[in-house]
């Protein structure tokens, strides 16, 4: 994948920080919510960084899912996340899946660097949750889904929509019962272990992300109204 | 003489449906119950390894687990609502072998790693992590600003340090570095220059996806593919066979696909000049000191145990 600069863009990826991206994304509402909260916080960011003033195409949006056609317990071959696709907005054109031993970091890492696409968003094992020193008892041995903000050659911050319900339940160093801002949710975490995590869950190196295909994009509140009339 | 491995007798789905699949997708599809109306399929395929030497043919059944088909009764006749096709079996198979030939591979790490350090390819590979080691062995301590003159290395200092910082090898004290909590143990369990490889193949064995993808460090790959190659036949043999050439070739692409990195000849003989195999005439042998932890290993990771022995454990969601 090359970087393509895109008329429209107003911001830069490369030059928004970690944790001022955090800040604008959302926590998940209930335990089994990751995947769809985190397809909406990158998507949002997407259009956030991109408001044009042309009315975007239906063809605008490229949904790219890697290792994740295989068909899961959720939905055969459609795949679970063409119904994500689907409840989150109407504008995906196509689901693109990559053979499991071809998935390699330097594409979550292209992705990352691309202007034109959103930050990726990584399963990662149970494992995960020694970083955020608790298991929660709720979610058992289950998987999680991470947004990457940024990722140098030995550490990684990625955004996990599920640390205010942590700190609620007082495993960080909050007052028990106090929620924290999606901003303090951006965790550095040294990138061996993620990519551990994220060989780990099943099937394994698991990722998406959101691409434009050179047209503007419509504003937020125009994609928001988008998905209510939905 | 022939052996063959049997495998349990499975559950299926109603005969019309199940006659069904088999016919659309795959005639060697299996189909078990997972829940109400939903069908757990499997492909099973078995494998042949013909022991040269001891002129022996063993008949291995693998079983490789592809998804679900969600079925429903209406009127007395079952029909399938969702489940994958020709293609996404073929694919999903394909897939599933890489996967095998990936957790083989890791399976194997921890037991071959002081011998492939051997190889001269690796050994040079590893460079930087071998000088960081061996310095805070020999001397206690290690100071970074000596390692390196020039700016760009002392950048790539700086990330192979944090590396090893990270895994606990290294910790900031005396000019720079002294060694840090996992590297203490395994200097007290072995003081000499053994503690060396064996860090390095703990190292390895716990990052070597990490390494090869993020470092770049790609040069030992395919001499743990082939490693992998011979003993993933012997484990499928539970012994270790006398392969020729075609028999170990044949597996490597079955695992890893086509050999595209450097000559495949001149890496097995690589393997063979370090006793990682034996050469028996023009056959290729495993040696027991590889196989037997390999398997013992091998068997506790859930995938491969389930490849060889059809019917276990369910698959996860994600929170």
């Amino acid at each position: 994948m090359t970087s393509r600069r895109v008329p429209g863009v107003t911001t830069p990826k490369g030059s928004l920080r970690p944790k001022e991206v955090a800040e604008k994304m959302v926590f998940q509402a209930t335990p089994w919510d990751c995947e769809r909260t985190q397809v909406f916080n990158v998507l949002a960011e997407l259009l956030r960084r991109s408001p044009g003033e042309n009315p975007a195409s239906p063809r605008d949006l490229v949904f790219s899912c890697f290792n994740g056609a295989v068909p899961t317990p959720v939905g055969g071959k459609a795949g679970w996340f063409a119904k994500l696709a689907q409840r989150v907005g109407p504008r995906f054109e196509a689901v693109v899946s990559k053979p499991e031993g071809t998935a390699r970091w330097a594409n979550v890492t292209d992705a990352l660097s691309e202007e034109a696409a959103s930050f990726p968003v990584i399963a990662v094992s149970s494992g995960y949750w020694a970083e955020v020193d608790t298991r929660p008892k709720e979610l058992g041995d289950q998987e999680h889904c991470l947004a990457l903000l940024s990722a140098d050659k030995v550490s990684a911050v990625v955004f996990d929509c599920y640390l205010n319900r942590i700190c609620s339940m007082g495993h960080c160093e909050l007052p028990l019962g106090r929620s924290i801002a999606p901003g303090d949710a951006a965790v550095e975490v040294p990138l061996q272990r993620l990519f551990k995590y994220w060989e780990g869950t099943s099937p394994p190196r698991f990722y998406f992300y959101v691409r434009r295909l050179g047209y503007r994009l419509k504003s937020l509140a125009e994609f928001e109204e988008a998905k209510v009339a939905r | 003489m022939t052996r063959y491995v049997v495998p349990p007798a499975l559950s299926s789905m109603p005969n019309g449906t199940q006659a069904y699949v088999r016919w659309a997708v795959a005639p060697n599809i299996r189909l078990r119950e997972s829940a109400a109306s939903s069908w757990e399929c499997t492909v099973l395929s078995r494998d042949e390894i013909w022991d040269r030497k001891q002129d022996t043919l063993v008949i291995r059944p693998i079983e490789v687990p592809l998804g679900l088909f969600v079925t429903e009764i209406r009127r007395g006749r079952s029909r399938v609502l969702e489940g994958p096709n020709v293609s996404e079996v073929r694919r999903a198979t394909r897939l599933k072998f890489r996967d095998i030939g990936a957790r083989s591979q890791k399976a194997l790490l921890p037991d071959i790693f002081v011998k492939l350090s051997h190889v001269a390819q690796v050994r040079q590979v590893m460079g930087p992590l071998h000088t960081a080691l061996s310095t805070i062995r020999m001397r206690g301590e290690l100071d970074p600003e000596a390692l390196a003159n020039r700016r760009r290395e002392r950048e790539k200092w700086k990330v192979y340090l944090k590396f090893l910082k990270n895994e606990a090898y290294v910790r900031e004290g005396g000019v720079g570095f002294v060694a840090g909590s996992a590297f203490e143990s395994i200097l007290r369990t072995e003081g000499g220059p053994q503690a060396i490889p064996l860090a390095l193949g703990q190292l390895l064995y716990d990052n070597y996806a990490y390494m090869t993808e993020v470092f770049g460090w790609r040069m030992m790959v395919p001499y743990l593919r082939w490693t992998s190659a011979y003993y993933w036949r012997a484990l499928e043999a539970e012994s270790l066979p006398s392969l020729d050439w075609d028999a170990w070739s044949s597996t490597y692409g079955l695992l890893y696909g086509k050999q595209t990195h450097g000559s495949p000849i001149s890496q097995a003989q690589s393997l063979l000049e370090v006793g990682i195999l034996h050469e028996d005439g023009r056959r290729f042998v495993g040696t027991r000191d590889v196989f037997k932890p390999y398997q013992e290993r091998a068997t506790k990771d859930p995938v491969l145990t389930r490849v060889l022995s059809p019917g276990a454990g369910p698959s996860l969601g994600r929170g």
